[in-house]
């Protein structure tokens, strides 16, 4: 009965540590923070918790009729890429001032209403580039 | 044996036979040997005495623009540049050019004055050399000899010279070798960068070098000697420096300009021929306005005063040899 009892903790334990490993897991999708003009810019790439919860973000924005800013020295907002092809997503998507660009056949652009740019920021400043972010 | 004896002029100081005409500040007249193709041309400065001897040979001569040369290998004449023009003679361009073969459709420019002859050309073109004597090598005044001696077509003696006078030490360091400044700024051409294959992947250093490598191009890199550290002025100055880009300008040059966002990043702008100021932020497009979408038109804007966002220091304005390469 005790023995019973210590596998079935065990495999409660193994099972989360299986399933903290999957969320912090990488993914392909990758953050570019866009900044910089001389040097590249910082990159990271995205677990599986915060990629998930970016795509989920990322799903149901309204249309947004005015032109994409392209900004200019300094802070251009944040580029996404490396998405699954099952996403139905393109291969790049740019966040900035509160719109969301996607390139599909043609670009369209979208209302941030979901704070996806926040959620970078907030990401941006975690990685240690608060001093870029915080200077916005 | 002295280069001026090479060239056939007399060193046996004579009197001033030619009445001084105009007077000039002896920093006034620079003097480039145009015969070099891989180094820098060799370049002097005329001292008070001798550039008031060539405005005197030049005087109520029409003049041949700088740019009025076939591009040959070897002598393609001399140019003589004037660091201002306030004290020229109305008659005299402040900039031209003495010997060297024209263009094939080279016209010259209509002027009420007669060009100068072959003759005096040569004259001039020898004259001019002897003063350069301490800066050009020997054997390439020789070379110059055998040219002008054969576009001369068999003559052999030169004509008569005006007075040389054997430069004194002090004419000598005031000739200390001072290089000509050439400013090339080209043309506006943001078609070339904001293309799909060439946009994202050059900066605003490769844009303001004039030079798409491709490879986000950064400071130091091409000469092995990167900066190191935040960016700052003096280590992205620095390593550029190792580039080839000078605070001082020395031959052909264009003009760039260095900002920087404190500790985090710099920033090139280059001047275009039109006199306007371009610049590409990182991977975007090349434009020719700054943060407020105002163009860097380079007299009331400038990439010292316009909106540079988080670029807040100002290094200073630069020179990026033409042909300048970065990686």
């Amino acid at each position: 009965m005790k023995i019973s009892r210590n596998l079935a903790i065990g495999f409660v334990v193994l099972c989360l540590s299986c399933s903290l490993d999957t969320k912090q897991k990488p993914t392909g999708m990758k953050v570019e923070l866009d900044a910089f003009s001389g040097r590249p810019n910082p990159t990271w790439i995205l677990s599986s918790s915060e990629s998930t919860e970016l795509l989920i973000l990322l799903r149901s924005l309204p249309k947004k009729d005015e032109p994409f800013e392209e900004g200019g020295l300094g802070y251009r907002g944040f580029v996404l890429s490396g998405f699954e092809e099952t996403e139905n997503l393109p291969s790049q998507i740019r966040v900035y001032r509160k719109t969301i660009r996607m390139q599909f056949d043609r670009p369209e652009s979208f209302q941030d209403i979901h704070g996806v740019e926040r959620r970078l920021l907030f990401q941006a400043s975690q990685r240690g580039y608060g001093s870029i972010v915080d200077s916005l | 044996m002295h280069a001026w004896q090479v060239l056939g002029i007399s060193p046996v100081r004579q009197q001033q036979s030619i009445p001084k005409l105009y007077k000039l500040n002896p920093t006034t007249m620079i003097i480039t040997l145009d015969v070099f193709s891989g180094r820098p041309n060799p370049s002097w400065r005329l001292s008070e005495k001798n550039a008031q001897q060539l405005l005197e040979r030049v005087a109520n001569k029409a003049l041949a623009p700088l740019d009025a040369v076939e591009n040959t290998l070897g002598f393609r004449g001399l140019t003589v540049t004037a660091t201002s023009d306030d004290q020229l003679p109305d008659n005299v361009t402040d900039s031209f050019r003495l010997g060297g073969s024209f263009l094939a459709d080279y016209v010259s420019p209509k002027s009420k004055f007669s060009a100068l002859s072959g003759e005096e050309t040569d004259s001039a073109v020898s004259w001019l050399l002897s003063t350069g004597q301490h800066i050009v090598d020997e054997n390439v005044l020789a070379y110059i000899q055998d040219t002008l001696l054969l576009s001369q077509q068999g003559t052999e003696t030169f004509p008569a010279e005006p007075a040389e006078e054997k430069e004194t030490m002090e004419d000598i360091e005031s000739l200390s070798a001072a290089a000509a400044c050439i400013i090339q700024n080209t043309a506006y051409n943001p078609g070339f960068w904001n293309v799909p294959a060439v946009q994202p992947l050059n900066n605003c250093y490769n844009y303001a070098m004039n030079y798409r490598s491709n490879t986000f191009a950064q400071p130091g890199r091409i000469s092995g000697r990167p900066y190191g550290g935040a960016p700052a002025c003096n280590n992205v100055g620095a390593a550029a420096n190792w580039d080839g880009c000078k605070t001082t300008c020395l031959g052909s040059n264009k003009n760039v300009a260095l900002v920087i966002w404190p500790g985090v990043d710099y920033h090139w702008y280059r001047r275009h021929s039109a006199g306007f100021w371009g610049h590409k932020p990182g991977q975007t497009a090349a434009r020719n306005t700054d943060n407020s979408n105002i163009v860097i038109n380079g007299t009331t804007r400038t990439p010292q005063n316009c909106n540079r966002g988080p670029y807040t220091i100002f290094c200073g304005y630069r020179f990026s040899p033409t042909g300048m390469k970065v990686r």
